[in-house]
């Protein structure tokens, strides 16, 4: 194999976090290798250390023999370099020619620049509007402009950080065919993800990550799909699958149970007429996770609000328990033990500038057991968080760590240990799994399962429904703000759930 | 024609009060557009205006009075920059503080300098100069062509500066430094080194106010004589929607609204003149309250970029 890049030894750390350890790396021209790990394995560090976000603590790397230290983004870019990030580094407010030229040197910019860009799409086959600030495009098309960047500075090696997780699935093939025009061309590719099937289709080798170590390199056609999973869930036994009980049947029958939540006759409608939620009732009763699928922004945002006092309903009524919550404010509901985990856990379920202990205890503060003598009390706040780090296995173990030390999957470990904590009498989850890896989506569900078990209603609202299938006892399905139907996962098709989620609101009616 | 000869005088009054706030924006739209407040407008004008007396009361040359006073905006502006960009400092905080230094300091420093005379020495400045046929023209010629050299000056950088920002391949990367840094770092743009320039350019404007203020309006300098200009400034960039030449033009309004209420104290001396002396304020807050809330800062100013953090 024709050595073109060389990893030795690579170790990073975050304070006393050891993302990346001892990593070891070979690679040639004109291949696409695969990067698979869970959350926080050290996928995307890796990445960030290669184009000079990140220097490493320890190690080298070689590339076509010579050793280079890659200090900045400028130098990777010198290197030939380049990465395509999740969330795109894209300026808004410019258009795409703008944003593809910011940086390069002067002679790098002239006419010939737009002649240039304009050839490499038709090259790849891409169409971007060239008339648009960026902010404006759809997802698929920014990530064809953080492409086509790449492209025209000249990259060898191209980094690509879950690309397809934010794109729509008719756009993933498009997408997966450029890569490969981009391998033929010789040009180096990673492609982080974990999707295994698309690491299957598009890669050659597939390196595993796991708590930031490279747990091995492997050639894609030759290895099972299963070992590839178990080498990155760390199962020692490749043939074994993680056992999963099928816990439906072990679930209770709640259907005789008191009522936990009562929607009924719920509407809401925006200052400017727009009609958001429109006469949804629904019925959880103790004990049950009823499941609420739907195509994304079809109402179900604002109906978790609308239970959990966000949001004030225009008209209709909200009983928890018997108890009418309609008008009480969100503290009201909070006592009434409401618990909610919210869709995006950085800007509303967490505050990352506080610790992991602080996080657990900010939406309690003022209750008895973490208060002494009228002040916080500080070692009643560590003793839940430890407790709650240990049951819920969060990493980095060490509740002082701030929260945005922390992977997404732990993160989410965090507001989940939380609001199940304060769920009394319900439980409000929105896309819990949203980023989340098989590992850390599976311990989610089972923490869900458990609440319901011990006689909590939960409302399990996501856009990924094969995880609302797997988990509702019953599946309420919404489109145009409107409840479509109620099912039973057990003896309903894909079909029948496809067509309540797209029926058109006549249809509705 | 009484009206006109009114016209004509606080059109001049205009861009006289006009200019030193036009200058201290133009500062302020070229550091916030690299994603940093330059909250020391105030106290940078206060260094070039003592820069600039110093420079001309040692030699007797204006020029180099202003050359002087330029390089202390700049060397206020590098200071600034360290704080923000180095130490991470928050901005607003930042810019107060030197703000009060620098009001300290030149105090001081100006008893040092000009001693018992504490400022009332009188310096060397510029004269008006009169561009040939242009002046002749009725109500503008005198008021707009026949006016001090630092106001042709400040219509040149203007220009200069727009072409930069808005036009150039430098203006590009430093426009989406101050968008998101982190994705102009990627694309190889030197973030730092920019906004470095950036926060020096800033204070050096600043300071050409400063200059402005000693050199073609009073001849001496005097405590405090910014007087709240570097704080106007700030809502003409706002106003400016951070444009170079917006900028300009919302400063030559706060002027014009205070060569009006000049004119209006002298032409009603029955009315208690600290009313008129509100003028340029309200006339301010009205504009930012009609005009300010639908313009859009650039995306990332005032947030320090740290490369590493998570």
């Amino acid at each position: 194999m024709e050595e073109f890049l060389k990893v030795t030894g690579v170790g990073k750390a975050f304070g006393s976090v050891r993302a990346l350890n001892d990593v070891n790396l070979l690679a040639s021209k004109g291949e696409c290798i695969a990067i698979l790990g869970e959350n926080g394995a050290g996928k995307t560090t890796l990445a960030s250390v290669l184009i000079g976000l990140y220097q490493p603590d320890s190690g080298q790397i070689l590339l076509d023999g010579v050793q280079i230290s890659v200090t900045s983004p400028a130098a990777a870019i010198e290197y030939g370099i380049g990465m395509i990030h999740q969330h795109f580094s894209l300026v808004g407010a410019m258009t795409a020619e703008d944003n593809i030229l910011i940086g390069l040197p002067r002679e790098k910019r002239g006419p010939a620049a737009r002649a240039r860009i304009r050839q490499l799409c038709d090259d790849f086959d891409f169409t971007v509007d060239f008339n648009v600030p960026v902010a404006n495009m759809a997802v698929g098309m920014k990530q064809r402009v953080e492409i086509l960047k790449a492209l025209f500075r000249d990259v060898s090696i191209l980094i690509l950080d879950e690309p397809t997780s934010v794109l729509a699935p008719t756009e993933v093939a498009p997408f997966l065919q450029g890569v490969r025009k981009l391998v033929a061309t010789g040009c180096l590719v990673f492609f982080i993800s974990h999707k295994l099937d698309e690491i299957r289709e598009i890669a050659d080798r597939v390196m595993i990550m796991r708590h930031g170590r490279v747990e091995g390199i492997l050639p894609v056609a030759s290895t099972p799909m299963a070992q590839m999973s178990a080498l990155m869930m760390g199962q020692v036994d490749a043939d074994q699958p993680a056992e999963k009980p099928n816990t439906n049947e072990m679930r209770l029958d709640t259907t005789r149970a008191a009522k936990a939540l009562v929607v009924s006759d719920v509407s809401l409608t925006t200052s400017s007429g727009a009609e958001i939620l429109k006469e949804v009732d629904l019925t959880l009763h103790a004990g049950e996770i009823l499941g609420v699928a739907g195509i994304d922004g079809n109402g179900q945002t604002e109906l978790s609000e609308v239970i959990t006092g966000l949001k004030r309903q225009t008209s209709g009524t909200i009983l928890l328990g018997g108890k009418e919550i309609s008008g009480s404010s969100i503290a009201a509901r909070i006592a009434e033990g409401i618990g909610f985990v919210p869709e995006d856990r950085h800007a509303e379920g967490l505050v990352l500038s506080l610790s992991v202990e602080e996080n657990f205890a900010f939406r309690s503060i003022g209750e008895r057991k973490f208060m002494s003598g009228g002040m916080i009390s500080r070692r009643a706040i560590g003793k839940i968080a430890e407790d709650a780090v240990k049951a819920y296995d969060i990493r980095p173990s060490n509740p002082k760590l701030n929260a945005s030390a922390l992977s997404g999957g732990n993160q989410q470990k965090i507001v989940l240990a939380r609001e199940v904590a304060r769920a009394r009498n319900l439980l409000v989850v929105v896309q819990p799994t949203k980023g989340l890896d098989v590992g850390a989506t599976q311990f989610v569900q089972d923490q869900i399962r458990a609440v319901a078990q011990s006689g909590v209603g939960v409302l399990y609202i996501s856009t990924e429904l094969d995880h609302v299938l797997e988990i509702s006892d019953r599946v309420a399905v919404m489109a145009f703000g409107r409840i479509t139907g109620v099912v039973n996962p057990q003896n309903t098709t894909l079909q029948n759930i496809g067509l309540l989620m797209t029926a058109s609101p006549e249809e509705v009616i | 024609m009484v009206d006109l000869v009114l016209l004509g005088d606080v059109l001049a009054g205009t861009a006289r009060l006009g200019t030193p706030i036009a200058f201290a924006a133009l500062g302020g739209v070229i550091a916030e557009r690299s994603g940093l407040y330059n909250i020391g407008l105030e106290g940078q004008i206060l260094a070039g205006a003592l820069g600039a007396a110093a420079g001309s009361f040692a030699t007797g040359s204006a020029l180099i009075g202003l050359g002087c006073g330029v390089i202390c905006g700049l060397l206020s502006g590098l200071f600034l920059g360290y704080m923000s960009i180095r130490l991470r400092i928050n901005q607003l905080v930042g810019g107060i503080a030197l703000n009060l230094l620098l009001a300290g300091l030149t105090a001081f420093l100006s008893r040092q300098i000009f001693g018992a005379q504490a400022g009332g020495a009188r310096v060397e400045g510029f004269t008006q100069i009169r561009i040939p046929l242009l002046s002749d023209i009725p109500v503008l010629g005198p008021s707009l062509f026949s006016q001090d050299p630092l106001f042709y000056l400040l219509i040149g950088i203007a220009v200069l500066a727009w072409y930069w920002l808005m036009k150039s391949h430098k203006g590009l990367d430093l426009r989406a430094v101050g968008e998101n840094p982190k994705a102009a770092d990627l694309a190889g743009v030197p973030v730092f080194r920019l906004q470095y320039l950036a926060i020096s350019i800033s204070g050096a404007l600043a300071a050409l106010a400063g200059a402005h203020l000693v050199l073609s309006q009073v001849y001496v300098f005097a405590e405090g004589m910014s007087a709240g200009k570097g704080f106007i400034a700030l809502a003409a960039i706002i106003l400016g929607r951070w444009s170079p030449i917006g900028a300009v033009c919302a400063a030559l309004f706060f002027g014009f609204c205070d060569a009006a209420q000049f004119k209006l104290q002298f032409s009603s001396p029955e009315v208690p003149y600290q009313l008129f002396l509100i003028l340029p304020y309200i006339a301010s807050l009205i504009a930012l309250v009609i005009l300010g809330a639908k313009a859009s800062a650039p995306a990332s100013v005032g947030l320090p970029y740290d490369r590493e953090h998570r």
